[in-house]
């Protein structure tokens, strides 16, 4: 299942990332304000340039996945054109968990940058 | 921590409204419209794109309610219903598979249930471990009856017993004379045996040595249920007499209620046997505690000298006269032991043929059911979601089954100590 695709230029480079993934960038999303979930696949495409591109069809699975985890909550309120809409912010639970989620991120990216070789500090 | 967990039981007991998600996703779509006809696009056009990427909503729908803890339980209702039903249509497939079921657990919980009161619940009494059966070993099998030269034999054997005590291996009938006559099992002990049992006395006491000597005079100690209901518990009951036989016996001592012997008694009086003896009838039983730390061998091994011993002292016994020690329920389940072993090897397998012949039905309904599964994985059903509901219907089986097999239970003796079977 493609949670996130990836978009380089013309061709469309399909790359299943961990569901973790999608998971952190939402809470860091919301870290920022409240927002509805429109708001936040828009604020991680354009935050990442365009790079990453949230499904629907997994943004709201993982939204509630998160709010039945009790990381985020969930209110209704009406957006910017003045629309009923479904507004979810961060729950102090939810900051916790996005504080050992990055610290686990940058293990991990850390980890596989030296392997890949591409630490600024290994390559030169 | 709190709010998480009252966040996550909410969810587990209320689930979202489904509207909800709907307007959610409508709210999506339309943003997502009114961005692409911002961007440029024809409003038929933009709106066409904008469902395309979208993708399925009923499955981006179906993901969401996934998400909810306690899914699993909704679902798993759901398979019992429809497996009630399921069973419900065909009660004669229903009832085999129970009845069969039912018969081949019923046996083995009622077999099981003997072997395990008989065999691995400990005995009641509080060292149970430690006491020790007398017998004369033989060829085939140990003969656990002992005569008086040998009782006192055992008794000399001191740095490993600490306690030696006989006792009947069948209780007399004794009758109460007097104004309501009656018949009571009564047996005969050495002073030693309350104690090596751990008997509770209530009331008075149990033999002094002096009681338990030749001539020391009629006394009775009476068991629990006994002094209820022939005395209707008369706590000043010490010292009165009881009449067996015309004789008058004085009462001495009571036991407490969860001390059962076996053989069952309801009075105890003391053997009195003579310090010195050339009786060689072997007619009672003899028990042993071993000291702590005195192992099995150890113990039958010390026995042996003893034996070479008493053939000196008794030259009218054979010369190959051993004495050996087995722990109790090894002399109160004897042969026993195999037959039960036998009888309960015979029910498992008895269990497997039911289970075999349950498999046997449900593969037959399974074949005859390929339609219905075939309607289901073409209205989307995964597999693992069809292996579940055949799993949740034998579930269903299987408890229905264990529920008929339900057999009274065997009779208990108020302590839990085995049934005595010689």
């Amino acid at each position: 299942m493609t949670l996130l695709s990836t978009v380089e230029g013309k061709m469309p480079q399909q790359s299943d990332l961990l569901q973790g993934t999608l998971d952190l960038l939402i809470l860091k999303t919301l870290a920022l304000e409240p927002m509805h979930g429109w708001g936040v696949a828009q604020r991680i495409q354009q935050v990442s340039k365009d790079g990453l591109q949230v499904g629907q069809g997994s943004l709201y699975p993982a939204l509630y996945r998160l709010e039945y985890k009790g990381w985020i909550k969930s209110y209704w309120g009406s957006s910017e054109n003045k629309r009923r809409a479904k507004f979810y912010s961060i729950t102090p639970a939810g900051r916790k968990r996005l504080r050992t989620e990055l610290a686990a991120w940058d293990r991990l990216s850390a980890a596989i940058a030296l392997v890949l070789g591409r630490n600024p500090e290994a390559s030169s | 921590m709190i709010p998480e967990l009252m966040t996550r039981l909410r969810f587990l007991f209320f689930r979202k409204k489904r509207n909800e998600l709907e307007e959610e996703l409508r709210f999506h779509l339309e943003q997502c419209i009114a961005a692409k006809s911002a961007a440029g696009l024809a409003a038929e056009e933009a709106r066409r794109q904008a469902l395309v990427d979208f993708g399925g909503v009923e499955r981006a729908r179906e993901q969401c309610e996934q998400q909810r803890p306690g899914f699993w339980m909704s679902t798993f209702a759901q398979d019992m219903r429809y497996g009630v039903r399921v069973l419900r249509k065909s009660p004669g497939f229903t009832a085999a598979a129970v009845i069969t079921l039912a018969l081949g657990i019923g046996a083995n919980t009622a077999i099981f249930t003997v072997v395990n009161s008989v065999l691995l619940k400990p005995l009641s009494y509080p060292n149970a471990g430690r006491i020790v059966e007398f017998g004369f070993p033989s060829t085939l099998l140990v003969n656990y009856l002992s005569s008086v030269p040998a009782l006192h034999a055992y008794q000399g054997q001191t740095a490993i017993f600490s306690e030696v005590a006989a006792y009947d291996f069948v209780g007399p009938g004794f009758v109460i004379t007097g104004d309501h006559p009656e018949e009571v099992k009564g047996i005969h002990v050495t002073q030693a045996y309350f104690r090596l049992f751990g008997a509770p006395v209530i009331l008075g006491r149990t033999f002094t040595p002096q009681e338990d000597a030749p001539n020391g005079g009629k006394v009775v100690v009476l068991s629990y249920h006994f002094w209820q209901n022939r005395f209707a518990g008369d706590h000043n009951i010490i010292g009165k007499s009881l009449s067996l036989g015309n004789e008058p016996y004085t009462i001495v001592g009571v036991i407490g209620e969860q001390f059962v012997s076996d053989p069952e008694a309801d009075i105890w009086l003391p053997f009195q046997f003579p310090p010195v003896s050339s009786d060689l009838n072997n007619f009672f039983h003899v028990a042993g505690l071993l000291r702590p730390g005195i192992t099995l061998e150890r113990a039958n091994a010390q026995l042996q000298l003893a034996a070479a011993q008493y053939h000196r002292d008794y030259p009218r016994t054979s010369p190959h006269v051993r004495f050996h020690v087995a722990p109790l329920r090894d002399s109160i389940v004897g042969e026993v032991r195999n037959s039960l072993m036998i009888l309960l090897g015979a029910v498992s397998l008895v269990l497997l043929i039911a289970c075999a012949d349950v498999a046997n039905l449900l593969l037959a309904r399974a074949a005859v059911r390929n339609r219905e599964f075939a309607v289901r994985c073409a209205l989307g059903a995964g597999r693992a979601r069809i292996v579940r509901q055949l799993l949740t219907e034998s579930l269903l089986l299987c408890v229905t089954g264990s529920r008929f097999c339900r057999c009274p239970r065997p009779a208990r003796h108020q302590s839990g100590r085995p049934a005595p079977h010689r």
